[in-house]
């Protein structure tokens, strides 16, 4: 799985590109944790789904993961340009409770509240 | 209208790195009925679902085979995903939304996404002795390739 991260502000982006499932749920907690870690001044989780087009429920766990560490930091988290099977899936699991849509970088800096 | 039948059978070592092609390659077999892009999508995740079950909790920590096997009629596609693991203690139980024995960042989803997604699931399990997902799905169409 591709997967590039970088940090705007307080707002840590994650570019994920592939299939998300059990066989790549692993890094991609890993590289995400270390990033989180290492930036303690970051609160917010933005993560740019545009090249993501598979995810089940293993993909699902490590959203809801990271939500859990943004949420300690009350910070939010926006899924960002997520294409309409992901998004049909992230709805149906009820995620749109616990995180944001944004269908550019610009508006899912606005949802957090700027950079 | 014509009658298509068709069957197809897979048999790989429970590796998450084999989730991705059992559910691509059960998408390709299904595409031979007019389901619509969205119901293959339902199909892979189900599939995914499946198979992830049966690495996760099926086999847990340790390697089996697992068994995909599907059949075309005219206007339906049948997929058993079977492996020879743990089993499942209580089926119901595993059925509702949000429960795992997983405690770590499971969402206890899988079942329940393949009931949703498919026309019909049925579970047949016995600790010790594995389990077998029986799906069914029909295309909303309801039309085959000529």
């Amino acid at each position: 799985m591709d997967i590039e991260i970088r940090r705007k502000g307080r707002a840590l982006i994650v570019s994920l590109g592939g299939e998300l499932d059990l066989a790549t749920a692993a890094e991609v907690k890993e590289r995400v944790d270390a990033a989180l870690a290492e930036n303690s001044k970051v609160h917010h989780l933005i993560w740019d789904l545009e090249n993501v087009d598979f995810i089940d429920s293993s993909g699902l766990g490590v959203l809801l993961g990271r939500y859990k560490q943004i949420q300690a930091r009350a910070g939010k988290v926006v899924a960002l340009k997520a294409v309409d099977p992901v998004r049909r899936v992230l709805r149906m699991a009820g995620m749109e409770r616990i995180m944001q849509f944004a269908d550019t970088e610009e508006q899912a800096l606005a949802q957090i509240g700027g950079r | 209208m014509e009658t298509v039948e068709n069957k197809v059978v897979m048999r790989f070592p429970s590796k998450a790195a084999n989730i991705g092609f059992a559910r691509t390659a059960v998408a390709l077999f299904a595409s031979q009925l007019e389901f619509t892009l969205d119901e293959l999508d339902e199909i892979k995740i189900a599939v995914s679902e499946a198979v992830s079950n049966a690495v996760i909790h099926g086999y847990k920590g340790t390697e089996g085979e697992i068994t995909v096997t599907c059949r075309l009629t005219n206007d339906r596609l049948e997929i058993t995903v079977k492996d020879e693991g743990r089993g499942i203690a209580d089926v119901e139980q595993a059925l509702e939304p949000a429960f795992t024995t997983e405690p770590e960042e499971r969402m206890g989803l899988g079942l329940v996404f393949v009931r949703e997604y498919m026309d019909k699931l049925e579970i047949d399990s016995e600790p010790g002795r594995g389990t077998s997902l029986f799906m069914i799905k029909s295309p909303t169409q309801a039309r085959v390739h000529s």
